[in-house]
């Protein structure tokens, strides 16, 4: 029964969505936060304010010309994607996604913490002639761990919990949809097969429950770290 | 159940795992590259764009240009011709059943009152209870749990709770088997029943926000522990000493220096709240007046095929969170002026 249900393929893709829409959104982040928080450039704190203010925007309310934009000019379907053979491809406009609208949250969080960051340490990394890079990996990464660990645990439970967004962009498709969407549909189709919702539902939170069990010191942190995810 | 998937689809597992982080390394390194090659003088003007770029581009390219496209799309019909206010017109007409009322009243009503109440309401008392007993972070750890499943799980698990069998019959759903037994009444069919009436059904909509509830509580748990914990304890001891009830202490001393913490999760459940999606989805799918504007928006854009309507719906949805998210700014500013 559990093969029919595809869901050693949803388990699948639930990982092959969630770890890119995690490892972009939080580096990507990463460097916009360094730069938000020890670069100077124009109109950065209007930037800033701005990306605060996006974090209460509902995303609900960019769906359509997003995926408009995708079938229309892109011609993005899963259909497309799946048709040139490249592997991974099929996710590209999910991860993609999912990394846009997990930023505003990303980019707030670091930018606090590496604000708080000494600034004598990048003065003496300045006079030993580190360059920006260096600066970045060898000093402000390390120092970082606890509040990319709590971001990394966020937005990975963020996108493996997720139904609306998949929803919208591959929900249609078997070979791209994940875990949650399964679910869902298995809630809706199969009106007796109780004994194959539950054991679908005890897949979808194990790995949910194993990384908050594991990692729970750092979720706490994280939602500590004062959150209004869009 | 076919777990080999995972090991016959090896290029992805590749592509996907490796892929990914090796492109945003090589944009960061080849950046830095480029920018070494300017002059001194260059070099920290243009540095700082190669930084945020990325970042600019997605939030731009996903939120906020689209923000701005929905805006205009909910004064078009599908075809892209201009209609002026035709979407709202339909979206509001036939008080109070009509249009989008259903899903407004839910989320506007029901949803932001009773969710955001009740979440605060258990995660003060359970603060509060909990703080200086020797089990603490065990309560707190299975309070919270929910929060790691997906709300998807969610339903599924509370719709076995709600679960109905007709009277008479042994109750599958541990509500109906308390309902029956304990009060011996008849059992409740919790979703579908649309007590009082059905242009004000409170049950089915209280038993799903009841769900949401418990998925979220250990969110404000959390928080307002770790309010609770930043208070000094002379002040406390100073109260005692005074000789306040400890019932006094807490209305008069804990719940005010608490406040500031109060209403920074209630801004957070009231935008959850608002948003409220995949435990409608899941549990009733908008039926017997339980809709929400999260879902009426994608029933409109997918079962009807309106894009126009739901354009419409998601601005009555970001008309509804406007407040809080200049409420959010304020603050923001404030404690910015206080750095």
């Amino acid at each position: 029964m559990l093969e029919q249900s595809n869901l050693g393929q949803a388990f699948f893709n639930s990982f092959m969505i969630a770890i890119p829409a995690t490892v972009l959104p939080v580096t990507i982040g990463a460097f916009a936060a360094y730069a938000f928080a020890w670069m100077n450039f124009p109109g950065r704190n209007y930037i800033f304010l701005a990306l605060v203010g996006l974090l209460a925007v509902p995303l609900q309310l960019t769906f359509i010309p997003v995926l408009h934009f995708y079938v229309q000019n892109l011609h993005w379907t899963t259909d497309n994607l799946e048709a040139t053979g490249i592997p991974g491809l099929p996710w590209v406009p999910l991860w993609l996604a999912h990394a846009g609208y997990g930023l505003p949250f990303s980019i707030y969080l670091l930018a606090n913490f590496f604000r708080a960051l000494p600034s004598d340490l990048f003065e003496s990394a300045e006079i030993d002639g580190a360059g920006t890079l260096t600066v970045f990996f060898r000093l402000v990464m390390p120092l970082s761990v606890p509040a990319i660990a709590s971001l990394v645990i966020f937005q990975f439970l963020w996108v493996w919990n997720d139904l609306l967004v998949a929803l919208i962009y591959v929900g249609s498709s078997a070979e791209v949809a994940p875990m949650t969407v399964n679910l869902a549909n298995l809630t809706t189709s199969l009106g007796a097969g109780s004994n194959l919702l539950t054991a679908a539902a005890f897949f979808s939170m194990i790995v949910p429950l194993i990384v908050f069990l594991s990692l729970q010191r750092y979720f706490v942190r994280g939602i500590l770290a004062g959150s209004v995810k869009g | 159940m076919d777990f080999g998937v995972l090991l016959t689809d090896l290029p992805t597992l590749v592509v996907v795992i490796l892929g990914v982080p090796a492109l945003i390394g090589a944009y960061i390194v080849g950046s830095e590259f480029l920018v070494r090659r300017l002059s001194d003088k260059r070099r920290p003007q243009v540095r700082p764009w190669f930084w945020v770029g990325p970042a600019l581009f997605l939030v731009a390219a996903y939120l906020l240009l689209p923000a701005i496209g929905t805006v205009f799309q909910s004064f078009e019909n599908n075809n892209g011709n201009f209609i002026g206010l035709g979407n709202y017109e339909s979206q509001f007409a036939n008080f109070p059943t009509g249009g989008a009322w259903v899903a407004i009243r839910n989320n506007v009503f029901f949803w932001l009152i009773f969710y955001t109440l009740f979440t605060l309401a258990f995660g003060l008392i359970l603060a509060v209870l909990f703080d200086r007993v020797l089990y603490e972070n065990i309560v707190k750890s299975l309070i919270f749990m929910p929060m790691a499943i997906s709300s998807v799980a969610l339903g599924v698990i509370w719709n076995f709770m709600y679960q109905y069998q007709s009277p008479g019959e042994s109750q599958l759903g541990t509500m109906n088997a308390l309902v029956t037994f304990v009060l011996h009444h008849d059992p409740v069919s919790w979703l579908q029943d649309q007590w009082p009436t059905p242009t004000f059904n409170i049950l089915n909509n209280l038993a799903l926000i009841g769900a949401a509830t418990w998925g979220i509580t250990g969110f404000a748990l959390v928080i307002l522990s770790a309010a609770l914990k930043g208070i000094p304890a002379d002040l406390l001891e100073a109260a005692r000493v005074d000789g306040a009830g400890e019932l006094t202490i807490f209305r008069r001393v804990i719940f005010p220096l608490m406040m500031p913490t109060i209403v920074v999760v209630g801004t957070t459940l009231v935008i959850f709240a608002l948003k409220a999606f995949d435990v409608v989805y899941v549990m009733t799918a908008g039926n017997y007046g339980t809709d929400v504007l999260a879902y009426r928006m994608y029933n409109q854009l997918y079962t009807a095929g309106n894009s126009g309507g739901a354009s419409a719906v998601a601005i009555i949805l970001l008309i509804a969170v406007v407040p809080v998210l200049i409420f959010n700014l304020r603050q923001f500013r404030a404690v910015e002026a206080r750095r």
